[in-house]
């Protein structure tokens, strides 16, 4: 055999080998407590416990990263071995990537202050009010679909204190954001009016990723919702 | 003074003195009065009737009075109209609270096999479009209806529910001839086409010139291909604007999909005789024995892959290329059904009826300025495949679905609530505002003739014998969630052209039998997929039935018959 050719065949095997062994996965999520922060310089919270012991109880090597959610999703979709979480799937975002799901059940609902007057039962009841939300959220992503206007601002938090001050009616907010964020900053005279809309958050990962290793993740995961692994870390934040 | 109204006065405080002293007391009845008043005034059913039906709820719904049930529905404005007003008035009259979610129909089917496959109540109750009935059946994780009325369900079914009165229950019962799912809404596809055009006399004269017989509605494919043609190269343009013979779209993306496996080989004639569908070969092209699916591709019975499917799809792409707007390749779902109501459009075989309410509005140019339609909709033509006996088109029969992972007394407010919404007090006023019809009693009232010529021809073909060849996938297709995706990803290959007709059916026959397969290994309670030995193709194409050899000629001479007799035709 030409000598060139074994060589040849013996890098083959060596990369081959190296690539398995260098599998590692890198998982990204963005700054959204109580799913996801950073707690003494660590990743923390209810969906990154979720994953975290997903890919463990799987056996496939991680690291875990709290990125802005653009970076997340742009070098999910361009780097192999990557997954972004928590992700709502879409018809537009379904070919996109390889999917196990659900990381998390999440609900959607319209907070008011306590002095509101006006029963909220249907998403018809807030058509003519001043909804707040902050951009890229589900909240508002799911309410400008269905043809309501809202007010956006850059990040959530400040969406209470305009709540207060009157200059929304109604803020448009995940419920266990919406409650990690009253009880951290004390706050006592806003109220959920009406839960909305419910939402399946996955994992999303790389096209590359094998179907083998997403079967395998959508197995384990199944497991965690039947043996309760999963409601154990959820009461946790809740 | 309106003398009926002085009859109906004193009747009415009589009434409401009189329930105030019986011992179930009605405490809801006044709401009830209001809602009978001010929003259910047409119905089928007389005003005592319907006054009976909601004293029966109120009761009923004591055991469940302040409780909060969560439903989910897909996007459309009947499931609009249900969360937005019907909702509240359930709950003013029960005093349940309804959260009634609407989202996408793929969110819909996404979330009813997480609580199926988790076991863990995310819902009370779905509205599941039928297609999923196979897959119900066989998961056992359905709760029977024909048995939960009987059993732990009968204190809440309500004794005037009528299920004899529903058209669409042969879509929503299992091979062991239980009923698992119960109709909401139901649209169909059809053949939509601008009535005004087809009965210009120049371009009548014009057509028959070219082609040798009338411009009508299309009988068969031949025809449809003929319009088409006639309408982009021929005509071009008209009052000054362009004109397309077709439309369709090609992108890849989910909703490519619901084409094709809604029926889109069925109306080329690729599956097996049989209403509600083909036995042993379905439209999906799955044959099966007994109530056992046992293969996809031609080499194991199955029809997908077959002459009559490949044809379909190279009629597709070859429509889509030449007739319809430059586009509409990179078209989805949503954004090729707006089209239509710009006026553009000459015909599109495939059409959703959901879309009647949209095209009738006033500013659009699709309609005269009375509100009544330029357009009509008729029974779609028949590919060459086709034989009489088969299902043709598409019904979605949006239906209430309840799982065995719902907590009872949930499951039984949320039934309270699913048969208020289908109730005969309720479901007329509901056709009118969605135009999607569940009961023979509403689609022949007489309210629903003094309003047909509003509708484009919805009413008439509802009311012939035409709608039972329109019919939603059925028990053959073990797994829908777990297949459907084949369908757009496979025609898609084939719509840009990456891959021949032949070659992307033959690559999805391939693997749907490996998913049907996969179906098999993961296991299901009752007719799981075995599949056949693959032989020689040349075995299945020679037997009677599907999968059908190839025709010889697959373009017959053109035929079109008037809208009236194209209704007729079904008779």
């Amino acid at each position: 055999m030409n000598i060139k050719i074994i060589l040849a065949s013996l890098c083959f095997i060596l990369m081959s080998l190296s690539s398995v062994q260098a599998a590692t996965f890198t998982l990204l999520t963005e700054e959204l407590p109580p799913y996801a922060m950073k707690v003494g310089g660590k990743p923390a919270g209810a969906t990154v416990e979720i994953v975290s012991k997903l890919f463990e109880r799987t056996g496939l090597d991680y690291n875990l990263r709290i990125v802005p959610w653009k970076r997340a999703y742009v070098t999910t979709l361009e780097e192999k071995n990557t997954c972004i979480f928590p992700v709502q799937r879409s018809q537009e975002r379904e070919v996109k990537f390889h999917w196990v799901s659900p990381i998390v059940i999440t609900q959607t609902g319209f907070y008011t202050r306590n002095d509101f007057d006006k029963n909220l039962s249907t998403l018809n009841d807030v058509e003519g009010l001043k909804i707040g939300s902050y951009k890229g959220s589900a909240a508002a992503e799911y309410l400008n679909s269905q043809g309501y206007k809202t007010s956006l601002i850059t990040r959530d938090a400040p969406n209470i204190q305009k709540l207060k001050a009157g200059r929304i009616d109604v803020w448009a907010a995940d419920t266990l954001t919406a409650v990690h964020m009253m009880k951290e900053r004390g706050i006592k005279d806003v109220k959920e009016s009406l839960v909305y809309f419910t939402t399946l958050r996955a994992l999303a990962c790389n096209l590359s990723t094998s179907s083998d290793t997403i079967d395998k993740l959508t197995v384990e995961l199944k497991k965690m919702y039947t043996d309760g692994s999963v409601e154990t870390i959820m009461k946790k934040y809740q | 003074m309106d003398t009926r109204k002085i009859f109906v006065l004193p009747v009415f405080t009589l009434f409401l003195f009189c329930i105030s002293f019986s011992p179930n007391s009605l405490a809801g009845m006044a709401e009830a009065e209001q809602w009978l008043q001010s929003e259910f005034k047409d119905s089928t059913l007389t005003k005592d009737e319907q006054r009976k039906e909601m004293a029966w709820f109120i009761d009923a719904a004591k055991p469940f009075k302040g409780m909060t049930i969560r439903v989910v529905s897909e996007r459309i404005d009947t499931h609009w109209y249900e969360a937005n007003t019907l909702t509240k008035a359930f709950s003013d009259i029960t005093g349940i609270k309804v959260v009634h979610e609407i989202t996408g129909e793929d969110d819909v089917v996404k979330k009813i096999s997480t609580q199926m496959e988790l076991e863990h109540n995310i819902y009370d109750a779905y509205i599941n479009d039928s297609d999923l009935i196979g897959t119900h059946y066989r998961s056992g994780k359905v709760v029977a209806i024909s048995d939960f009325i009987k059993e732990e369900g009968k204190e809440v079914t309500l004794p005037t529910l009528d299920l004899d009165d529903f058209i669409g229950l042969s879509f929503t019962t299992g091979p062991d001839g239980k009923l698992y799912q119960l109709p909401d809404q139901q649209f169909a596809n059809l053949y939509w086409y601008r009535h005004d055009w087809f009965s210009r006399a120049d371009l009548q004269a014009k057509f028959k010139q070219i082609y040798g017989y009338e411009l009508n509605v299309p009988q068969n494919w031949s025809a449809y291909e003929d319009i088409a043609e006639f309408f982009t190269v021929h005509v071009k343009e008209l009052d000054g604007n362009k004109v397309y013979g077709h439309m369709d779209y090609g992108k890849k993306d989910p909703s490519l999909g619901w084409r094709f496996s809604d029926a889109w080989l069925s109306m080329a004639g690729a599956g097996d005789k049989g209403i509600p569908n083909g036995l042993p070969v379905d439209e999906w092209g799955i044959r099966v024995d007994g109530c056992v699916p046992v293969g996809a591709s031609v080499s194991r019975g199955g029809a997908l892959n077959g002459p009559a499917a490949v044809y379909s799809i190279r009629k597709f792409v070859e429509w889509l290329g030449q007739y319809a707007p430059p586009n509409s390749t990179a078209m989805n779902f949503s954004q090729a059904g707006a089209l239509p109501g710009q006026g553009n459009i000459a015909q599109q075989i495939f059409w959703y009826t959901a879309f009647t309410a949209a095209l009738t509005d006033p500013k659009l140019s699709v309609t005269n300025s009375d509100g009544t339609p330029k357009w009509r909709m008729a029974p779609s033509p028949r590919g060459p495949y086709w034989e009489k006996g088969m299902k043709l088109g598409y019904q979605d029969a949006g239906s209430w679905t309840f799982l065995t992972s719902t907590p009872i007394e949930r499951r039984k407010a949320a039934w309270l609530y699913a048969q208020f919404l289908v109730s005969k007090t309720v479901s007329l006023q509901k056709m009118l505002v969605g135009l999607t019809p569940i009961r023979n009693s509403d689609i022949n009232s007489k309210k629903m003739t003094e309003v047909a010529h509003k509708y484009g021809g919805l009413i008439e073909f509802y009311r012939s014998s035409a709608r039972v060849a329109w019919t939603p996938t059925g028990t053959n297709v073990p797994d829908y969630p777990s297949l459907a995706d084949l369908w757009w990803k496979n025609i898609a290959l084939a719509a840009n052209k990456e891959l021949t007709p032949q070659k992307a059916m033959d690559k999805m026959a391939g693997e749907m039998d490996e998913r049907l397969q996969n179906v098999a290994d993961k296991g299901q309670e009752r007719c799981v997929p075995k599949l056949n030995e693959a032989r020689d193709p040349e075995y299945w194409l020679s037997q009677p039935g599907a999968p059908k050899a190839k025709l010889a000629n697959e373009k017959p001479k053109g035929r079109t018959l008037s809208y009236e007799d194209s209704l007729k035709a079904w008779d």
